[in-house]
């Protein structure tokens, strides 16, 4: 397999897609209408509301493009055109997590242009640095529940049922951890370690684009563990 | 493959100590009943399935297509669109595409999306991804499920021309013996995971016999001839495969005044070798 090639033509499959720009949209239209009131109505909103709206539909969309691009050869049984060899499969799994990494930064712009409209009609803070936070905390979404999800499909490969459970995952599971911490009687060691695990302090902190410095650590360590496990465990997993 | 096992994690097994060898340049054949190993073998040989006990030695960098249990593509694209991704991937040249295309008659439809192919269209799509890698092995599971008499012959003699003008290898299973027979040069038969006979399809010489008694007279017969492999009793006929001179074997039931009342011959095809390897299986 030519892995220039292939990344190419998973980019534009992926990233010059219509899906992918409806879902864009309808995220900035959500996010726009906190933008519109502001400007008409002088609301009581700020800069992170916006991000938090166009969030909304945002991480939805970004969560099943993730699981998406996981399933869909797995759905269609592409991989046993794409899986023959060892090197394959390490070209396979490098290419997904590139191709999320350049829809993650689609969604982050969007979410950073929304700002700078806000600001621009609003007269509400704004800097570079937002537009660059916003598309970083996109990337580690995608590339986080992008690898989570191959992971997870190693080991279950009922294509179906994984989409139905990575749904879940993004937006059940950070309500039900959440519980969690609210229980009186869980220990303190646990609340803090629900605190920084990726699967809610991604879902919960990426609307108002709030990652603290060592959740964005912890997000990316495991993030790297998930590679280096999927790095290690593809080319020796059954299909 | 040197004493190939697979096992699944219910603790089922696959298959068991299989010992199988192919050659680029000839057609090798695989049948057996559903679950017998068929497809497990074959994801094994195409490095779908990777984990197993035994040996896989395939030569330096051989690449193989594969078109296993059903064609895999991208159903919401056309035809030409998947074969325009998977070229792109595996480099072939547009010359090369061209003669799949044309070879595998493909042209006229390929602009729709596979959606809607038939199932013998989406075989043949499914066989032109398999030979866009240019592979020196092909493997090919019931590919000519769903298609018509013509669309069978087209298939299997174009397997037959690659065989020659490219001298690949070619796998192919399929549960119509005679499209097995006809486009193979021998046949390996399979059963609860392991191999149980080899069958070269230039056995012309063999006979299946075919020996009719009268009521009284077949369980004597059966009891003498029947201890011997490979003989099948239904009703009142024994029937075996056999190669060499009839007549010991007529006069040793004469011995015993046991004559048949009719004794028929033909050439023994795979089904016969397939059902007498079989034998105890519903035919």
């Amino acid at each position: 397999m030519n892995f220039g090639k292939y990344l190419t033509l998973e980019l534009r499959r992926n990233v010059l897609s219509i899906p992918l720009f409806l879902a864009i949209g309808l995220s900035l239209v959500i996010g726009g209408g906190i933008v519109y009131s502001i400007y008409e109505m002088d609301g009581p909103f700020r800069p992170e509301n916006v991000t938090a709206l166009y969030s909304m539909i945002a991480t939805v969309a970004l969560g099943v493009y993730c699981a998406k691009l996981v399933i869909i050869d797995l759905h269609y049984g592409t991989i046993y055109l794409l899986f023959t060899s060892a090197r394959d499969r390490l070209k396979f799994l490098i290419s997904r997590v590139i191709v999320i990494m350049a829809v993650s930064v689609m969604f982050g712009i969007g979410c950073g242009a929304l700002v700078y409209v806000n600001h621009f009609l609003n007269d509400q803070a704004f800097s570079w640095g937002d537009v660059g936070s916003s598309v970083f905390h996109y990337v580690l979404f995608g590339v986080f529940f992008t690898l989570f999800f191959l992971v997870i499909s190693m080991f279950y490969q009922k294509t179906m049922n994984l989409f139905v459970l990575s749904i879940v995952t993004i937006l059940v599971l950070p309500s039900i951890l959440g519980i969690i911490l609210q229980v009186d009687a869980v220990p303190a060691f646990i609340k803090d370690f629900v605190t920084y695990l990726p699967l809610y302090s991604l879902p919960n902190d990426l609307p108002f684009l709030e990652l603290e410095s060592l959740d964005m650590v912890v997000v990316t360590t495991v993030s790297l563990s998930l590679f280096a496990f999927a790095y290690y465990r593809l080319p020796k997993t059954d299909y | 493959m040197k004493r190939l096992s697979k096992s699944f994690k219910k603790g089922e097994l696959a298959l068991s100590k299989v010992d199988f060898t192919m050659q680029r340049g000839e057609v090798v054949g695989l049948v057996g009943p559903n679950g017998a190993g068929k497809t497990t073998l074959m994801k094994v040989l195409s490095g779908i399935i990777v984990k197993y006990d035994g040996e896989l030695i395939m030569g330096d960098q051989a690449k193989v297509g594969s078109l296993i249990e059903k064609p895999k593509f991208f159903p919401n694209r056309s035809g030409l669109y998947n074969i325009n991704y998977f070229s792109a991937l595996y480099g072939a040249s547009n010359k090369q595409m061209d003669d799949i295309i044309e070879s595998l008659k493909m042209a006229s439809y390929l602009k729709k999306k596979v959606k809607h192919y038939s199932l013998g269209m989406k075989q043949r799509l499914g066989i032109a991804l398999a030979l866009i890698s240019n592979p020196d092995y092909l493997i090919l599971d019931e590919p000519t499920n769903g298609m018509d008499p013509d669309g069978i012959r087209n298939i299997l003699g174009y397997v037959r021309e690659l065989v020659k003008e490219r001298n690949i290898g070619v796998l192919i299973s399929s549960h119509i013996l005679e499209d097995v027979e006809n486009i193979s040069d021998r046949v390996y038969v399979i059963k609860d995971g392991a191999f149980v006979n080899q069958y070269s399809c230039d056995r012309e010489h063999e006979q299946v016999i075919s020996l009719a008694f009268s009521e009284g007279e077949v369980h004597k017969a059966f009891s003498m001839l029947g201890n011997e492999e490979g003989i099948n009793k239904q009703q009142n006929l024994i029937s075996f495969i056999y190669d060499g001179d009839m007549k010991p074997i007529l006069q040793h039931l004469g011995q015993q005044e046991i004559y048949p009342t009719d004794v028929k011959s033909k050439s023994a095809t795979l089904e016969d070798f397939y059902f007498e390897q079989m034998k105890g299986e519903a035919k």
